[in-house]
């Protein structure tokens, strides 16, 4: 019998690996702790949300090009049976600018740092949901995107 | 992740919450998601709200001042927002709990001078004795401003708010 005790030690795992697997900035490794059907959304400026792992890899994708340093900084982790909330600071180094409903965005060397957090829904061990929250406006001051 | 509206699961909460701590926060996102779903207008969006706040409450949000009270969250947060968007109204989407402290995730919808906006936030919500005590919204509000942007009648109202910010000490 699984208790919620063991649904939570594996989601806290699985926080675990996936964060690991971003701060390496390793595409592969992160897609690998996704389901077929996932689904990801940045609530942030020209962000549209991507449904299929192959949108979703093709979005985080354009992240770690634009960031390829991209890290994130554990604030507090809130872990449930089918969940978990990930408060953390994202940084990273502009590399290459990114296009935000049509306008580039981002000056090479310009340096993020922004509070985000991610709700994340797990099913079967595997991700099938995740939204990102953070201030995007705040982000395109800090790269000179305004 | 508890989904309120999405699929009406009943509420779940993390192992780290007691049946006590699950019970006040299914209370209170019930009084929150009420709050937001139709308000008339500030006063009765505050008069709804103060009751589930503690005096000291700190509000926290990008793009304005953090506010701290429940005479600062009326007249600097409330009566500004809903200055610029009479009809500001939210729906729980999802929600989270881990102790004292709870994660909702809502969709805001309004108008601003005729064109319509959608948003979202992730808010944070940190509970003392069953009563909010801080408030820490992680969202996006480019589709706000964007709509501000676009209706030029919406603009003073704009410009008081901001005016109004810097005059307050950070």
């Amino acid at each position: 019998m699984t208790t919620a005790t063991d649904s939570t030690t594996a989601i806290r795992m699985l926080a675990e690996r996936y964060g690991e697997a971003w701060n390496r900035q390793d595409l592969d490794a992160i897609m690998d702790l996704h389901a077929d059907d996932c689904v990801f959304c940045a609530h942030a400026a020209g962000s549209a949300p991507a449904e299929g792992k192959e949108a979703v890899r093709e979005a985080f994708a354009g992240y770690i090009a634009m960031m390829p340093d991209i890290n994130f900084t554990e604030q507090a982790l809130h872990v449930g049976e089918d969940h978990w909330v990930l408060e953390s600071t994202m940084s990273g180094t502009v590399e290459q600018p990114i296009e935000v409903e049509g306008e580039s965005m981002g000056e090479r060397g310009s340096r993020v740092e922004v509070d985000c957090v991610d709700v994340i829904e797990v099913r079967d061990g595997l991700v099938v949901s995740k939204q990102t929250y953070l201030d995007s406006m705040l982000m395109q001051r800090q790269v000179g995107g305004e | 992740m508890v989904t309120a509206t999405r699929n009406g699961a009943p509420p779940s909460s993390s192992s780290e919450t007691s049946p006590e701590q699950a019970a006040a926060v299914s209370a209170w996102v019930a009084a929150f998601a009420e709050g937001w779903a139709n308000p008339v207008d500030a006063d009765s969006f505050c008069d709804h709200f103060e009751p589930y706040l503690h005096e000291d409450v700190r509000m926290i949000q990008p793009s304005i001042q953090p506010t701290v009270g429940i005479a600062a969250f009326r007249e600097e947060f409330a009566r500004p927002l809903f200055d610029l968007s009479p009809d500001l109204h939210g729906t729980v989407e999802n929600w989270a709990a881990s102790g004292d402290v709870v994660y909702i995730e809502l969709r805001l919808e309004g108008r601003v001078g005729g064109r319509s906006f959608t948003l979202r936030s992730c808010d944070r919500i940190t509970l003392r004795d069953g009563k909010a005590s801080e408030r820490f919204a992680y969202l996006d509000a480019t589709p706000l401003i964007k709509a501000v942007a676009a209706s030029p009648r919406a603009w003073p109202k704009l410009i008081r708010t901001q005016i109004r910010n810097l005059r307050r000490p950070a």
